[in-house]
Parts: C-alpha cells; sequence; structure tokens
C-alpha cells in the first residue's frame, strides 16, 4: 500500500517536472533555431559533396554504425545506399527542412528531418570516424519530432487561426506568448539534461587522471598540436603561455563539471550560457573544433516567452496608447488580414478594432475620417493623433512587428510610395475575388 | 464522451513521452558514466562493453582532449612522402587523395605506420588514378615538437618507416606461397 503511495506520489512529481504547462512559443523557437541552423549547416558544411566523396570510397571501408542497420533495413537503403539514394534521401532532408522551419505539416516533416539528417550524419560517420559537435542536435531533433512543437509560430497554426476566425466571422485576438501546453516543457528540460550529461561525460574524462589534466602542459598540448594541424595562430599563440593554459583548464574542467547546476538553479544559465557561448567560441578559434550546434542549442535555456513578455512591459507600461488598426470586420479579407498581423505581433504592440463597434466613439475625436472610407481602406490610428491609410496604414504598422522587419526594405522601395496604394487599391476593389472562403460558403458553426 | 477520450489520449502521450525521456536520459547518462562501455583497467567488468562509441551513436561519451599531456611531451607530426619512379620524393596530403584529414590519418598514416599492406596498395592505386604518376613507395617521416613550459621546441625529424610496394608484393607473395 504504502509502496503504490510512494510511486503514486512519485509519477506526480514526474509529471509536475516533465510536464507542468509551458509557453509553446519557447518550444517554437527551439524548432526555428534548431532546424534552420541545420538546414544551413546542411550547405554551409557541403553534406552533398561529402556524401559523393564517401559514396566513392572502397565498400571494404563501409562499417555501417548500428542506428543505420537498423535504419537501413526500415528505409529500403539496403546494404549499401547507391549514390542516387543518398542524393535523394539529402534533397528530401533539405525540403523537408524547409517545410519543418517553416511549420507546414509539421509533424510529419520535423520527422522526416530528424530522420534524413540521422541517415545522413550515420552513413558519414560509417567509414571509421566520427565527431562529436553534430551529436546532440541530431539527438534535439528527434525530440522535436515527438513534440508539439509545430504548435505555435508555424503555417500550420497560422492557417488554422485564420480557417477558426473566419468560421466565427469575427477577427478573435489571440496572444502566442501566453499559451501554453503541458508537452512544451518536456523537450527544452530533456536537452538541458542532455547538455549536463554532455558536459559531465567530457569534465569527468579529463578527471580521470586524477588533477593531471590541469597541468597546463595537456592544454599546452592541444592547443599547438591543433594549432598547427587546422591552421590556427592564434591556437599556436595560447599554447606558449603556460600559466594561461593552467587557468583555462580549470576554466574549462570546472564549467563542465558544474553546468548541471543550471538544472537545479535555472537562473544559472545567466552566467553559463554566455560562458558556454565563449568556451565554445574560444576552442573554435584556438582549435579549429566547430561546436557551433551547441551554441544554437543554448536557447533551450532561455524563457523567450517571458522575455518578451518583459520586454512589453519595460516597452508600454498601461497607460501609453498603442497604434490602433481600424479593420472591416465584416470583411473576410480584413479578418483575415487581422489575424496575420496579429500573428506577428508578438510585442502585443497594436490594437485592434472593428469599425463597426468603433465607429461611435471614434467619429467625435476624429471628425476628419469618414466610415466609407474606413470601409474602403484600413486605418491606423496613431498615438500622435494622425491617421494613416490603405498601403501607408500596413507600411506604419510592419514598424511594430519585429518579425516581419525584413519586409520592411520592400515597402520603402523607390517607387512603392507610388505602387503601393495602387496595388492596396486594386486588391481591396476586388476584395471578394481574393477569398477562399467568404461567410456564404464558409461553415457557420464556431466553437 | 469527447472528454473523456481526450483525458485518456492525454494520459497515453503522457506515458509515451515519459518513455521517450527514460530512454533518452538512460542511454546519454549511460554513456557520461561508461556503463555501457567502462574502462578497459576494469576487466571483471568487460562483459559490459557493449556500447562504446560510435555503436550507440548519436548517444556518445565525450573524452575529447582527455588524455593528459606533461612537460616533454612530444606532438607527432606525420608527413607522407610517395616515392616516384625517378626516386624523387613528393609530399602527400589529404587533398592529393580526396580524403579528409581523418581518414586519410586513419587509411594512410596508420596504414604505413602499422605496414597494412592491403590499405597502403589501396593508397597507391588512389594516388595513381587521381595524379597519374606511378609511386614505387612511400615514406613516412615525424616531425615532432616537443612541449615545455615555454611553449614547443622542434625536436628530431625522423623516418618512421619506408615502404617499397615491390617489396611488399614479394612478401605477400613468399607468405602465400
Amino acid at each position: 500500500m504504502k509502496v503504490q503511495s510512494n510511486l503514486r506520489h512519485l509519477w506526480q512529481q514526474w509529471k509536475n517536472y516533465w510536464f507542468y504547462p509551458a509557453p509553446l512559443f519557447n518550444l517554437a523557437i527551439l524548432r526555428i533555431v534548431a532546424i534552420g541552423f541545420q538546414v544551413i549547416y546542411l550547405f554551409q558544411k557541403n553534406f552533398l559533396s561529402q556524401l559523393l566523396e564517401h559514396a566513392a570510397l572502397p565498400t571494404a571501408l563501409y562499417a555501417p554504425l548500428p542506428i543505420l542497420q537498423l535504419l537501413s533495413q526500415w528505409v529500403g537503403w539496403g546494404d549499401r545506399p547507391t549514390l542516387l539514394v543518398l542524393m535523394s534521401t539529402f534533397w528530401l532532408t533539405v525540403f523537408t527542412g524547409v517545410f519543418a522551419l517553416l511549420g507546414a505539416g509539421t509533424r510529419i516533416t520535423v520527422l522526416l528531418f530528424a530522420v534524413g539528417n540521422l541517415l545522413i550524419q550515420a552513413y558519414l560517420y560509417s567509414f571509421g570516424d566520427f565527431h562529436h559537435p553534430d551529436a546532440l542536435l541530431i539527438i534535439s531533433l528527434l525530440i522535436l519530432a515527438f513534440s508539439p512543437c509545430g504548435q505555435t509560430l508555424s503555417v500550420d497554426d497560422l492557417r488554422n487561426r485564420l480557417k477558426h476566425n473566419i468560421q466565427r466571422r469575427e477577427f478573435v485576438s489571440f496572444n502566442l506568448l501566453a499559451e501554453k501546453s503541458k508537452f512544451a516543457k518536456w523537450p527544452l528540460l530533456l536537452i538541458q539534461w542532455l547538455f549536463s550529461l554532455i558536459y559531465l561525460s567530457a569534465g569527468l574524462s579529463k578527471l580521470e587522471s586524477g588533477g593531471s589534466w590541469m597541468n597546463g602542459y595537456t592544454l599546452q598540448y592541444y592547443l599547438v598540436r591543433d594549432g598547427l594541424r587546422w591552421g590556427s595562430d592564434l591556437g599556436v599563440w595560447l599554447g606558449q603561455h603556460h600559466g594561461l593554459a593552467i587557468a583555462s583548464s580549470w576554466f574549462a574542467v570546472l564549467f563542465e563539471i558544474t553546468f548541471c547546476f543550471v538544472l537545479l538553479v535555472p537562473r544559472l544559465a545567466l552566467i553559463y550560457v554566455p560562458l558556454g557561448i565563449a568556451l565554445h567560441a574560444g576552442i573554435y578559434l584556438a582549435q579549429r573544433a566547430p561546436f557551433f550546434q551547441f551554441i544554437a542549442l543554448y536557447v533551450v535555456f532561455v524563457p523567450w516567452a517571458a522575455v518578451l513578455r518583459r520586454l512589453v512591459q519595460r516597452q508600454q507600461p498601461a497607460q501609453r496608447q498603442k497604434p490602433e488598426i481600424l479593420y472591416d470586420g465584416l470583411c473576410p479579407l480584413c479578418i483575415r488580414s487581422m489575424t496575420v498581423v496579429r500573428y506577428f505581433d508578438w510585442l502585443n504592440q497594436l490594437t485592434y478594432s472593428d469599425l463597426e463597434l468603433r465607429w461611435n466613439s471614434l467619429k467625435e475625436k476624429y471628425p476628419q475620417l469618414s466610415f466609407e472610407d474606413c470601409r474602403r481602406e484600413m486605418h491606423v490610428l496613431l498615438p500622435n493623433g494622425s491617421t494613416k491609410r490603405g498601403f501607408f496604414a500596413f507600411r506604419e504598422i510592419l514598424r511594430y512587428l519585429p518579425p516581419l522587419w525584413p519586409l520592411l526594405g520592400l515597402f520603402y522601395l523607390p517607387l512603392a510610395g507610388l505602387v503601393g496604394p495602387k496595388t492596396y487599391g486594386w486588391v481591396a476593389s476586388r476584395r471578394s475575388q481574393f477569398q477562399h472562403c467568404t461567410y456564404d460558403n464558409c461553415s457557420v458553426d464556431a466553437d | 464522451m469527447s472528454q473523456i477520450k481526450n483525458l485518456k489520449q492525454n494520459q497515453v502521450a503522457t506515458w509515451l513521452t515519459s518513455g521517450i525521456i527514460l530512454l533518452f536520459l538512460v542511454l546519454q547518462a549511460g554513456m557520461t558514466f561508461r556503463v555501457f562501455c567502462p574502462p578497459k583497467p576494469l576487466g571483471f567488468l568487460s562483459f559490459l562493453r557493449v556500447g562504446c562509441a560510435p555503436k550507440l551513436w548519436p548517444f556518445v561519451d565525450y573524452p575529447m582532449y582527455s588524455i593528459p599531456r606533461h612537460q616533454g611531451d612530444k606532438i607527432n607530426q606525420y608527413f607522407v612522402f610517395g616515392i616516384l619512379e625517378d626516386n624523387r620524393e613528393v609530399l602527400i596530403q589529404p587533398h592529393d587523395l580526396d580524403l579528409n584529414f581523418w581518414i586519410f590519418e586513419d587509411q594512410v598514416i596508420d596504414a604505413i605506420r602499422k605496414k597494412n599492406q592491403e590499405q597502403i596498395r589501396r593508397s597507391a592505386i588512389l594516388y595513381q588514378s587521381i595524379k597519374h604518376q606511378k609511386l614505387l613507395g612511400f615514406r613516412l617521416e615525424d616531425r615532432p615538437l616537443m612541449i615545455g613550459r615555454e611553449g614547443a621546441k622542434a625536436g628530431t625529424v625522423k623516418t618512421l618507416r619506408t615502404i617499397r610496394l615491390d617489396q611488399l608484393e614479394e612478401q605477400t607473395n613468399e607468405s602465400s606461397k
């Protein structure tokens, strides 16, 4: 009886730790960073030519890793994949990676991307040599594949919200930073645990010889050897300084052994993450050991939603007036536009007002506005009392949406002030033709 | 009804996810604490050496740079020279054989050091097919550096091994007889 109760208590503790509701936003950031990094890395490290080179090596050198042997049968790779199969796998991985990054068909694309990378990397490591930097990222991609990482900041999610708002016949505002799931925390925590175990592994292996690893000569040896091998003058130079080598050795070992404290006191990440970035950057500069994956994966230690919320509070005291968008709540295209704009308004910088509901209280304050104009074109009321309309309203909105800032360049191109309003007017006057779904043909069942 | 179904799905998802968490933690912790690959000096645990890296890749241990070095230790710098038909020597580097550094070290340098005949012959064929120059043999040279308090000082240059391919063949023939 007591054992059962203890087990139940343990299970509750376990659930409270791993499955405590957490912002989906943090998980989505991990998806974007990890997958974005790996997609770029596939090209930057020229994986395609690496695959071609390895495919040309004699079969006698090919000793597939167990995971590859296991997966090979499952994905139909056979004993040794042909060049065509390797190239197809590479391109399929890239293709699914782009979709996974955008969050389109996330469930399946993240899984395919993770498995594709696992296959590619395992194949490259099946010729007698393997390296450490990729392993954690590959594991992280697998973790992401089992998580709800596409439930926010994704095309899938945006599409659902658009559908939902159109079905309800109204723009229902939302706040991405506030949305939580009990399955949003475990992937981040698990990667944090893996970080700790990995650093512990590195630290413990250095301590196996007692304290002699920190004698200074060890680090001098590796700095000079790698500096010469990979052409790093900094490494060779550092290798000449015994005192510096002793200090750096102690720092490295202490960092690796104590990194796990971040799991107990998450605030320590404020110290350990910058130190870790400095450590890996230093190792790269001096020894050319590229652990960039680790730097990218440090995103798991940042509570992004909380950071952005705090930023919002600091930037916008409650009394500060925000720019107000007036949209036509009877027009499905406008509801779509508002949903998209709100989706990128992470910092909660804008107010969204349905013209029909807001007009009575507005007309006295803004006598220069006419109801018909507001229905014809979107208007933005700025805190300084001025108004922007149509294309210029849209351009003004972009300024408040940091994720969309890359588009600003397009909106400020020469002649944009001439072409933009015409394009906007043309689209606005043909609203009905730009809608896949109108109130007439959409379901009226609202949740 | 649908709420009960959701609750059950949620419970199943929680159990499955817990399984994944445990599996990943056990695999990585096993590698970190060398449960799957106890150190060789612990001979009585050798039956546990079933998961030495990279057998469980991507779950691996991280012992890079962990061997301690001491004052006076040598940094070996190996140079491979090909012996041409006119007895001239040509330096062979990884890119000459379209190999990366690690595979070159494993398949060429180690092969010459350990006199791995099959591998040496394969390296010669690879060189000849890429450079269109016939090789008579290889010479492996070490230009070591000695580590000291003041940094690295050059040690004595030494030829570790000179291998003639024709002698290799004779040896192979003799051994096959």
